[in-house]
């Protein structure tokens, strides 16, 4: 019996050269480092497979075989303690501290499953170029598991059960992100934040019109255009200011996920109201309304520029003012060319209408991927 | 206002722009790996794998772990333990199950002489993780301490498995001929048909091996395995409709067999049948192995799924080769030849992958990916595969039509 069973598995390994899924990895990314009066600190973006965490820890305490965000969520302060415990640095001879960050775990997927994403700092009293990283997760109950570490120079480092200690160029250290290199990062947010964009497009694009007999008709001075684009981009940029500080600061928080979509579909409703509209004198109450949402979608973004307490009014602020004087430039282009065309057919036809439509139907298109977690657009 | 030239002009250069910024923002809106924050605490975010979840079989392995943990050098125990995750990495083709498999070995695993059973898992594991030439070090070390015992069959057909993959054939069949007496004449035929089924001997070995299977008495398992290496050598042969009807009767008798549902899959595809393909490896399917099969049965059969798997294929290639994973070179070779088109690409990775193994798809990949180049260096770089064929005398007809362009007249 006992030889019948042991042929069998040697006859049934010798056949199988297929292996589903990757072994195990886990990938930490470094931010930049940044000096100020009280040593270096530099963030790390750790994202650990659930099913490892599951090996480690039991995760899944239910043990239905099914890992669910609540449990997720129970699990997460041991999970932290777990993590920062396999993890040691030293900077220019002196230890770090490796501590979570305050802000929610998060999750994502790699090509092997659902992973937490955990964001972490390491505060350094001394300075130094190289980090001396120790990495000692999960080793003992998977031997082949691997640290995938990258820094923001793509530089790579690879953490085994035999290579435990590595040494990982900093770069250039900078201070912290200071007044002007937040606005600037704003304003590159509101340039290359298509939806929000698009969302600005969609209001403005009917402004040097007026509705009459069911008709769009040009209006007839440039202040009355501008009066109507400046209360719809005023109450738009106090509502997301308001929302992007609540949020910045802690006191509110929405799941990204919802509020991805929701942006998605504030963009569908902007652009179909140009096409049939409903809402014709208070535009801009409909600007303030879906400007409270914009601002939760501007805040993950700062929150992925590392953000930390030190540093937070002064980032919040310029990043604040970078995103208004993005806006403004693009109100500013936009307004001259749109009133200088207004009168013609083209404009309402071509610009209004079919870009109005065109808008709607990418927009539908990312709400479908947001909500229903579908993929449309190629990668 | 009429309309005219101009503002015709300058309305499409807005609409053409607004598209413009919309494709951008399409590439963009897609990072990869995007953290998000679930809605609901009831949202599943992963399933645990079968033998690791729910099941009954999860709790024992489970019990016996926590035992082991207690007294980690209980060999006994933790062969055990290795076993349950082997068996459960054979189903269901999970990588990390060889970890924890590596993991309840911890005691031995780097013992120069460890004992007989943990030298034979360890060997098993190696060779699972196509760490062939380790495999088969431990293996050679194995046969010294298992003559005239019970682990002596497995130490022979292990190591003449993996002879096989090295290109070892003559080797291959020698070991399965120490099996006499000591396994069935239906094992030990298998074995050898196994070991030169790559060779101008699959013909003949067929003809030895069709009468005894399915012979009245014969262990199930055996006659299975037996089935379906007669599948693999009729799709050697060229024999369509026999490897077909032996690969679904494998099937039939257990639906997990991953090697021969690949097999079938391809059997299907050079016989210009994608559409049935479909049928067989869904879309979701979580082996790369087997996915690869079906993106590419997707691309011939112009399904709408091609493009994504191809994608999502990609991505797990490239996170393998991330970790510095280099064990997936033929499945790489063969995604980077057949989905993305790119010879130029494939075929160093063809070369690299059959320094490690030298079976008939890494010989045909190689010729294949230096037929599509036609320079002089891709011939060159395709020589050992030229070499292989020649000397084994290999008559798979696609590996034919390769070889036929590649080789210098």
């Amino acid at each position: 019996m006992i030889a019948r069973a042991a042929i069998a598995l040697g006859i049934l390994l010798g056949c199988t050269s297929a292996f589903a899924h990757k072994s195990s990895d886990s990938y930490l990314r470094l931010g930049e480092p940044i000096i100020d009066g009280a040593g270096v600190r530099v963030a790390l973006r750790w994202d650990v497979a659930l099913r490892d965490l599951d090996r480690a820890l039991g995760i899944d305490a239910d043990r239905d075989g099914l890992v669910t965000w609540g449990e997720v969520r129970r699990a997460d302060p041991s999970v932290r303690t777990f993590l920062v415990a396999h993890l040691a640095t030293t900077l220019g001879g002196a230890p770090c501290l490796v501590r979570p960050d305050d802000v929610p775990t998060q999750i994502t997927r790699h090509s092997d499953g659902a992973y937490v994403v955990l964001r972490v700092t390491i505060t350094c009293a001394q300075a130094g170029r190289t980090l001396g990283v120790d990495y000692s997760l999960l080793f003992d109950v998977d031997p082949q598991h691997r640290g995938v570490l990258k820094t923001q120079a793509d530089d790579r480092t690879i953490f085994g059960k035999a290579a435990r200690h590595g040494d990982v160029p900093l770069g250039a250290v900078r201070p912290p992100l200071h007044l002007g290199a937040a606005i600037l990062e704003g304003v590159h947010h509101i340039w290359t934040g298509y939806d929000h964009l698009l969302f600005l497009l969609a209001l403005l694009l009917p402004a040097v019109l007026r509705r009459q007999d069911r008709h769009w008709v040009p209006v007839d001075r440039v202040r009355t255009a501008l009066v109507e684009i400046l209360k719809v981009v005023t109450a738009f940029t106090i509502a997301h200011s308001v929302t992007l500080s609540l949020a910045a600061l802690g006191v509110l928080s929405l799941p990204s996920a919802l509020v991805e979509s929701a942006i998605a579909l504030s963009v569908v409703l902007a652009a179909l109201n140009n096409l049939w509209p409903l809402v014709r004198s208070d535009r801009w109450l409909a600007a303030f309304a879906l400007g409270l949402l914009h601002g939760f979608g501007f805040s993950s973004t700062l929150a992925d520029l590392g953000l930390d307490r030190a540093t937070l009014l002064h980032t919040l602020v310029g990043f604040n003012l970078g995103v208004e004087l993005g806006q403004a430039a693009v109100v500013a282009c936009f307004i001259p060319l749109a009133f200088l065309m207004r009168q013609r057919t083209a404009y309402r036809v071509l610009a209004l209408q079919l870009g109005s439509a065109v808008i709607a139907v990418i927009a539908a298109l990312w709400f479908c991927e947001r909500a229903f977690g579908l993929v449309i657009f190629p990668r | 206002m009429s309309f005219t030239a101009r503002p015709r002009g300058l309305g499409v250069v807005l609409a053409l722009a607004i598209v413009a910024v919309v494709f951008i923002a399409a590439r963009r809106h897609q990072g990869a790996d995007a953290p998000f924050s679930p809605h609901d605490d009831a949202e599943v975010l992963e399933r645990l794998p079968a033998g690791l979840g729910a099941d009954p079989a999860a709790d024992e392995t489970r019990a016996l772990e926590a035992l082991l943990a207690r007294q980690p050098n209980d060999l006994d125990l933790a062969t055990r333990v290795v076993r349950r995750h082997l068996d459960a990495a054979r189903r269901t083709g999970d990588a990390r199950l060889l970890s924890y498999a590596e993991a309840a070995l911890a005691p031995w695993w780097s013992d120069e002489r460890p004992p007989l059973p943990a030298l034979l898992l360890r060997a098993t594991i190696e060779q699972a993780r196509h760490d062939f030439e380790l495999a088969l070090k431990d293996l050679r070390a194995a046969s010294e301490l298992s003559r005239g015992t019970l682990l002596d069959a497995q130490v022979r057909l292990s190591t003449s498995a993996v002879l096989r993959v090295l290109g070892q054939h003559e080797q291959a069949s020698a070991e399965c001929d120490h099996l006499r007496g000591i396994a069935s004449e239906l094992v030990q035929r298998t074995c050898t048909a196994v070991a030169l089924a790559p060779t101008a001997m699959a013909r003949a070995q067929r003809t030895r091996l069709s009468p005894l299977v399915g012979a009245p008495g014969a262990d199930k398992l055996e006659s299975t395995w037996a089935e379906s290496v007669l599948g693999e050598l009729s799709y050697y042969l060229g024999d369509t409709a026999d490897a077909e009807r032996a690969l679904r009767a494998v099937l039939a008798a257990d639906s997990t067999d991953t090697y021969a549902r690949a097999l079938l899959c391809d059997v299907l595809l050079d016989a210009g049948r994608p559409g049935e393909v479909l049928a067989l490896v869904l879309a979701d399917e979580p082996n790369d192995v087997l996915l690869l099969r079906r993106a590419i049965a997707s691309k011939r059969a112009h399904a709408p799924d091609a493009a994504p798997l191809a994608r999502e294929l990609r991505t797990r290639a490239d996170e393998l080769r991330l970790r510095g994973d280099r064990t997936h070179q033929r499945e790489e070779a063969r995604l980077v030849l057949e989905l993305e088109d790119d010879a130029a690409r494939a075929l160093p990775i063809a070369v690299e992958n059959f320094t490690r193994q030298k079976e008939p798809w890494d010989a045909r990949l190689l010729l294949e990916a230096a037929a599509r180049r036609v320079d002089p260096a891709a011939l060159a770089a395709a020589a050992p595969a030229v070499r292989w064929a020649e000397e084994t005398h290999n008559a798979w007809p696609p590996l034919a039509r390769a070889l036929a362009l590649v080789k210098p007249r």
